[in-house]
């Protein structure tokens, strides 16, 4: 295993477009990669789609949702979530997956023998470059907090009792208060 | 961008019953621009449609694209109309695949995408479209202003699609021929999960981690049942393992819109409200009067989950729940 480390030339908030060129530039000077995990988001932003850029810039396929991946022998067991339900790929190598959640399986934390192992290893500095004409299609203009203007009714200081009551009422009346 | 000749297209989906709902929310929201001057929507397809009244000015067919990868089909028939007709905006509203069919897209026409824009507007003053986004997991808004004619698709949380008009709408075959297949799938299976419903129900009631277990939240979704709604859970009770997958509420699961959203247990953590907000009624339960979530909701019932839940069951096991009463 290498450990690698990529300094991105100034601030890449909000711009999926040049993280995908970087990593790119990157990956293409890496014959051996075949494999590329992102996450669902990847980047500050929620703009969730750095991986999915990628994969076009390399030409490889990308598929997202991912909740699960097995290598066996020369090919991947890919499993994605769809509107319809779980497919199962059988997948030949290279692509990029983006990974979301799945249920009733909890990110595997490294333990202290593996944290300072990896600790020792020699860090690679890589050089980030391929920043393409990609960087000025738009501006972030404003970042504003979203304030809810809604007025709550709250029902409190009766018995539980009477509250289930209340809500039994306001269930059969689609939630108007009458 | 030029204010003449605009065009704006949006790639669509359509059953037997016509366009489908997201499509058409896409259409109600471009009409709902000032830009100060007439806009052309065009739509896109990849299979005829019967019907001729329809709220766009012209539909351009892609039908001779063949294979089995259909986000690869979307961002050729994009091309091939972009090329054509230098689209000033290019919107999908394909319920499946957006994700990769707007960044595929914005790759190939060299411009900026973004998914799930929470709205579009257009500045006339300096002729550039504006869009907003939720970002940080939904904490902030992004105001975004673009260049250049971008890829975009919208979180279609808010439909608001009904005051549409139709019209007699100009149906183009194009003549564009393309194989897309997917040669890099060696096996594909799909494992069927019965279809919730979620995002298409009127009720829908989402249980949170504080309602303490999962054999409460299986009573809770045996009433939701005979009361006529859908079940979801917030990503706590996912990560348990008391509710599957598909049926997550929040940013990165379900967003909904219901007329009546029924929260029991739940804080109000921000990706989860993001998944709810469009719902018409908000009626939440929690045991904490100053939790996130009241700041969201119509009604508040501030109480321990458990008992409010208890009082529903009761009333299913005594005479057969809501239904019967109704």
């Amino acid at each position: 295993m290498r450990r690698s480390e990529l300094t991105p030339p100034g601030d890449l908030d909000f711009n999926p477009m040049k993280i995908a060129c970087i990593l790119a530039d990157v990956i293409k000077r890496e014959p051996d990669v075949e494999l590329v995990f992102c996450g669902r988001q990847a980047d500050n932003g929620s703009n969730g789609q750095t991986g999915q850029l990628l994969a076009e810039m390399l030409s490889w396929p990308c598929f997202t949702m991912v909740i699960d991946i097995k290598k066996v022998e020369d090919e991947y067991q890919v499993s994605r979530m769809v509107d319809e339900g779980i497919e199962h790929l059988y997948l030949k190598a290279p692509f990029v997956i983006t990974v979301t959640q799945s249920d009733n399986k909890l990110l595997r934390m490294a333990g202290l023998k593996a944290v300072l192992e990896a600790k020792k290893k020699p860090i690679e500095h890589l050089e980030a470059a391929g920043l393409s004409d990609f960087a000025s299609l738009y501006n972030l203009e404003e970042l504003s907090i979203n304030k809810p203007d809604k007025h709550c009714v709250f029902i409190e200081d009766k018995p539980a009792e009477s509250k289930a009551d209340q809500l039994k009422e306001l269930l059969k009346n689609r939630g108007r208060n009458e | 961008m030029s204010k003449t000749n605009m065009r704006i297209a949006i790639l669509g989906e359509a059953d037997r019953n016509g366009l489908s709902p997201d499509t058409l929310d896409s259409i109600y929201r471009v009409k709902q621009l000032d830009m100060g001057s007439d806009v052309k929507i065009d739509l896109l397809l990849l299979e005829p449609i019967k019907e001729h009244l329809l709220p766009c000015d012209s539909v351009f067919i892609y039908n001779q694209i063949s294979g089995n990868d259909t986000p690869r089909k979307c961002v050729k028939a994009i091309e091939d109309y972009n090329a054509r007709f230098d689209a000033s905006m290019i919107i999908v509203s394909t319920r499946q695949d957006a994700d990769i069919i707007v960044p595929g897209a914005a790759i190939k026409l060299k411009t900026a995408s973004f998914l799930e824009c929470d709205s579009i507007g257009f500045d006339i003053l300096v002729n550039k479209f504006t869009v907003k986004k939720s970002v940080y997991g939904g904490n902030a808004m992004a105001h975004y202003s673009i260049g250049k004619p971008a890829v975009i698709s919208f979180n279609h949380s808010r439909k608001e699609s009904d005051k549409l008009k139709n019209r007699e709408a100009g149906i183009n075959f194009m003549d564009y021929r393309s194989v897309c297949d997917k040669k890099f799938i060696r096996k594909c299976e799909t494992e069927y999960i019965k279809e919730q419903g979620l995002r298409d129900s009127d009720f829908v009631v989402v249980c949170g981690k504080g309602l303490g277990s999962k054999a409460a939240v299986e009573e809770l979704s045996r009433w939701a049942e005979r009361a006529g709604a859908v079940v979801g859970g917030t990503k706590k009770v996912i990560d348990h393992g008391w509710l599957p997958i598909h049926q997550l509420i929040g940013q990165t699961g379900n967003t909904i819109s219901p007329e009546l959203c029924l929260v029991i247990g739940a804080s109000g953590a921000t990706p989860f409200i993001n998944g709810i907000i469009g719902s018409e009624k908000i009626i939440a339960v929690n045991n904490d009067a100053d939790a996130r979530i009241f700041d969201y909701a119509d009604i508040a019932i501030v109480e321990d989950s458990r008992l409010i839940m208890a009082g529903l069951l009761e009333d299913m096991q005594l005479d057969g729940g809501l239904n019967a009463e109704n």
